[in-house]
């Protein structure tokens, strides 16, 4: 579906470094691969999950 | 496997200011007082109790698995664990315990989950989501605090095992509680307690059998 992320690059609370480091990530964005899909449907919880989300959308999903 | 953490409470039922029993598969409401302690009794034997803590004067505050479970670098809650709200406040202390071990990752049954973990036409069936949201729209404490469905955070499944696999799996088992076994615990803040005592009947955290529990509360 549709979907809002919000990412934070802060250091993990457990992590035990002594000191403060923030790390740069880098992003990117590519269209799913049709392999992608078959690979998550390997999973009958998956089937399910993505049956509810084209309920969501009444079936129009694009 | 860590051995099991169990501590028997000295408190007589006796002299318990509230004796209630939450029948099975029913939400349960109250405030109880900082100093004031609180005991869940699964009566008949595994039956998880997924339950949840406010902050009683204001319901943005509340319990917090993710603050809990960091803080005390531990996945499991007993005797001596800390409840922890999402502004990093102790909430309740438990005191006592005789089942040993409860989960706080396995989260609320709900119609939606029932239906991608089970089946499409699970859906109507009885869960803890709507007994939270039933009680947050219809109890009066819940009411005055303004309380809706976005005050649901992850909660606490007492008297359930969840045991995590060491590649990192989630696994909902037969229970390690039994009849009579009981969890207590000691308010650090006025608290309201918000429970559903668990109608699940797709999996084996209530044995397949939900059963009724007992609350006490002690000044």
């Amino acid at each position: 579906m549709n979907t809002l992320m919000v990412l934070s690059t802060a250091p993990h609370p457990l992590d035990p470094g002594k000191s403060y480091q923030p790390g740069a990530i880098h992003l990117e964005l590519f269209d799913t691969p049709p392999e992608a899909v078959t690979e998550c449907l390997r999973i009958a919880e998956n089937i399910r999950a993505l049956h509810n989300t084209q309920h969501f959308y009444c079936g129009n999903m694009t | 496997m860590n051995t099991l953490n169990l501590l028997e409470s000295q408190l007589d039922p006796n002299q318990a200011a509230i004796n209630e029993i939450c029948a099975a598969g029913e939400p349960w409401v109250k405030q109880i007082k900082r100093g004031q302690k609180f005991r869940i009794v699964d009566l008949e034997g595994n039956q998880a109790v997924d339950t949840l803590f406010y902050n009683a004067s204001n319901a943005l505050e509340h319990y917090s698995a993710t603050d809990t479970i960091r803080r005390q670098n531990r996945l499991y809650l007993s005797a001596g664990s800390k409840l922890y709200s999402n502004s990093g406040n102790a909430m309740l202390t438990i005191i006592a315990d005789t089942c040993g071990q409860h989960d706080t990752l396995g989260g609320a049954c709900a119609a939606e989950s029932n239906t991608v973990r089970y089946a499409l036409e699970k859906f109507p069936m009885h869960n803890c989501r709507d007994n939270f949201l039933h009680a947050l729209a219809h109890d009066p404490l819940c009411q005055q605090l303004g309380m809706s469905k976005r005050d649901l955070p992850s909660n606490i499944n007492f008297f359930m095992n969840v045991p995590v696999t060491k590649a990192g799996g989630l696994e909902f088992v037969d229970g390690l509680s039994a009849p009579g076994k009981y969890v207590e615990m000691r308010a650090e803040m006025d608290v309201i307690i918000l429970i559903s005592n668990c109608p699940q009947l797709n999996n084996p955290c209530n044995a397949y059998h939900p059963t009724p529990i007992r609350l006490l509360i002690w000044d």
